[in-house]
């Protein structure tokens, strides 16, 4: 039977990657970069769920590790929310190329 | 082609150009949508590739969980998104010769080697479902992993509840 080949899947999981990675370099808002993470993460999901269909489908290791990434992103978009949340009412601005005050 | 070649372009261009456009876009409304799309087309691949389960914990917590939050969250996040606080930073284009130079290189690393494993034939997907309750649930699997994971996730709305409670 052919299928869609391996490399198909890796190289869209990149390019997901690589698409989060530029919001997490170019974006200037808090929220959005954190938009930028979950697109990595998603990347990340896909790679795990493709190499797990075709090299190791006889244990549930390749699902099980997906699934945690699930658990471990929802919990940092969590606190990454709430940072930016605490940081608008401290400072007024979600723009991180404002928040220099580790830098003095 | 087969059917599975035709599911993975359909769901591998809907999720790569909403990641796209939710990169691109300047609008925090439409930034959101975007990613929600992406993350739809993310779950059909992975049910294409046998894991409805992660799919569909996938769409609940993205979708249903951050993209909700973005768009319908508290009225601080709305404030925070409004266009003045919005855009790129002046070093946008760095960001694009990296993303661009890392994917290239990837995606020519994928193609220049022999590494193209094929998927087990005698593959069930309900069998795999089984087997990934019993692996979350035994010992020798992921039991500890899980609660690690749980205590987390309470320990991170523990703490972002008291990081956003107004003093």
């Amino acid at each position: 039977m052919t299928v869609a080949p391996l490399t198909w899947y890796l190289a869209l999981a990149a390019g997901l990657f690589c698409v989060g990675l530029y919001a997490v370099l170019a974006r200037r808002n808090a929220v959005t970069i954190l938009m930028g993470i979950v697109l990595m993460l998603n990347g990340v999901l896909v790679n795990l769920v493709a190499f797990w269909r075709y090299v190791e489908t006889a244990t549930a290791s390749g699902q099980a590790f997906a699934l945690f990434v699930v658990f471990i992103t929802a919990a940092q978009v969590l606190v990454g929310l709430a940072l930016a949340v605490a940081l608008w009412r401290s400072r007024g601005t979600a723009v991180v190329d404002e928040l220099e005050s580790l830098k003095e | 082609m087969v059917l599975q070649q035709i599911l993975f372009i359909i769901f591998g261009t809907i999720a790569l150009g909403a990641a796209v456009a939710a990169v691109v876009l300047r609008g925090a409304f439409h930034s959101a949508l975007a990613l929600g799309g992406s993350c739809l087309g993310v779950a059909g691949l992975l049910v294409s590739l046998g894991a409805p389960i992660i799919a569909g914990v996938q769409t609940l917590v993205f979708i249903g969980g951050i993209a909700a939050l973005i768009r319908f969250g508290p009225s601080s996040l709305r404030e925070m998104t409004r266009p003045d606080q919005l855009g790129h930073n002046r070093w946008w284009w760095a960001g694009v010769v990296v993303a661009v130079a890392l994917c290239g290189a990837i995606v020519w690393m994928l193609f220049s080697s022999s590494f193209d494993p094929a998927p087990d034939p005698a593959f069930i997907p309900s069998g795999s479902i089984a087997a990934l309750g019993i692996a979350l649930v035994s010992v020798e699997g992921f039991v500890l992993p899980l609660v690690v994971v749980v205590l987390l996730l309470g320990a991170a709305l523990a703490g972002a509840a008291r990081l956003v409670r107004r003093q």
